[in-house]
């Protein structure tokens, strides 16, 4: 057991595999992430370091414009580049959703997330007119949740099929969905009907008896710093 | 030695009814015919749709698509101009009636039709000509074109 747990640890120094969090860099993240907090003082409710070297700025939803704006125009940030927008379901909480805003800075080589929310009622403003990209991540976001975003350009379903109805990635949505669609020969068409499945679905219980990270036992998962602004 | 060939959809007439182009005053079909005023379009004929505008869309003048044998799966609303209000209820109305709506502008109403006929689904489109679009140069041109094709060939069919 005792040689076992020294190699463990000799693979652990010369592994390649397991990034390093370098502390400088780590503290200037944070840094920056408190003075974004500093500049908008009205809407920045929350900074935090996730996973090491990722940087999350949590607003509340009335700032998602004005924060963007600063985040794209200021000379310190430069985040010219949106990356993604996406949205994340937690209906146990009273504004179940989440949205979430990737940004990218060229000019500092840096990353920056910024994430708002909102339940299912309250629409949130686009940012369409501080980032063109926007336009179709928006409306992903709508067409798979139902967060309505105000002053869209051009709101519609994206990705699901013309008649469907139901925002496939909330929790409530069925990993089968509920119709089903299938070529009918006797009617020549496709027809939709109620989702039938012939065997019953199978929920695999994916946890083995045995440790499946023995390297990373040091190591908890997410660590987070929080350094909450005093509201 | 093998050709190869290049057919364009819009000019087959066979695979469905498409719409060519709108206009303030109606649509062209890719059969050569020309309808005036609001339309009611199907996978191969097509009917003048009795509204006047947007507010007009109710359950009455909407009863045509859902009677009709076999049933439609998506109906394509085009409401005219972006601003046109139209009422909520008809979204429940037709989807007791269990048919799907997709209602939008007729610009963008008139491409959903063309590609859902193209596929092949049963697909029925209740489009009011826009007033307001933009034009690009491309269909300045095509429009010209047209007119004077309309001069020296006596062709086309007015309904």
């Amino acid at each position: 057991m005792k040689d076992r747990d020294r190699i463990a640890e000799d693979e652990e120094e010369d592994s390649a595999t397991i990034r390093k969090n370098d502390a400088v860099s780590t503290s200037s993240l944070m840094d920056f992430g408190l003075y974004v907090a500093e500049c908008m003082p009205k809407y920045v409710q929350k900074v935090q370091i996730v996973t090491g070297n990722e940087l999350e700025v949590l607003i509340a939803p009335d700032g998602i414009v004005p924060v963007l704006q600063f985040l794209k125009d200021h000379h310190q940030c430069q985040f010219a580049s949106l990356a993604d927008i996406g949205a994340m379901d937690v209906p146990s909480r009273e504004n179940r959703f989440e949205v979430i805003y990737n940004l990218l800075s060229l000019r500092f080589n840096s990353r920056i997330r910024v994430k708002s929310y909102t339940d299912e009622l309250t629409p949130v403003d686009s940012s369409y007119e501080v980032f063109k990209a926007a336009d179709w991540y928006e409306r992903e976001v709508w067409d798979m949740y139902g967060v309505f975003f105000a002053n869209h350009p051009d709101l519609r379903r994206i990705l699901t099929d013309y008649g469907f109805e139901g925002h496939p990635f909330r929790k409530d949505f069925p990993l089968t969905g509920y119709v089903e669609v299938r070529y009918d020969d006797e009617a020549k068409r496709v027809v939709v009907e109620p989702v039938e499945l012939a065997q019953e679905f199978r929920k695999f219980d994916l946890s083995s008896p045995w440790e499946t990270f023995p390297n990373f036992r040091a190591v908890s998962a997410g660590t987070e710093e929080d350094k909450t602004k005093a509201t | 030695m093998d050709k190869s060939s290049m057919t364009i959809l819009n000019e087959e007439t066979s695979g469905g009814l498409l719409i060519n182009s709108y206009s303030r005053v109606g649509f062209r079909l890719n059969n050569g015919m020309m309808a005036f005023g609001p339309i009611a379009i199907f996978p191969k004929s097509i009917l003048s749709w009795n509204v006047q505008s947007a507010e007009d869309i109710n359950e009455d003048s909407l009863s045509l698509f859902y009677t009709l044998e076999p049933k439609i799966d998506i109906l394509v609303i085009g409401i005219g101009d972006p601003d046109q209000k139209v009422s909520h209820n008809i979204i429940k109305y037709m989807k007791d009636k269990k048919i799907n709506l997709e209602i939008s502008t007729t610009e963008r109403a008139c491409a959903t039709f063309n590609f859902l006929n193209v596929e092949g689904r049963c697909v029925a489109g209740a489009l009011i000509p826009p007033t307001k679009y933009r034009i690009n140069e491309d269909d300045i041109l095509s429009t010209q074109r047209q007119n004077r094709k309309l001069m020296t060939v006596d062709e086309y069919q007015i309904i």
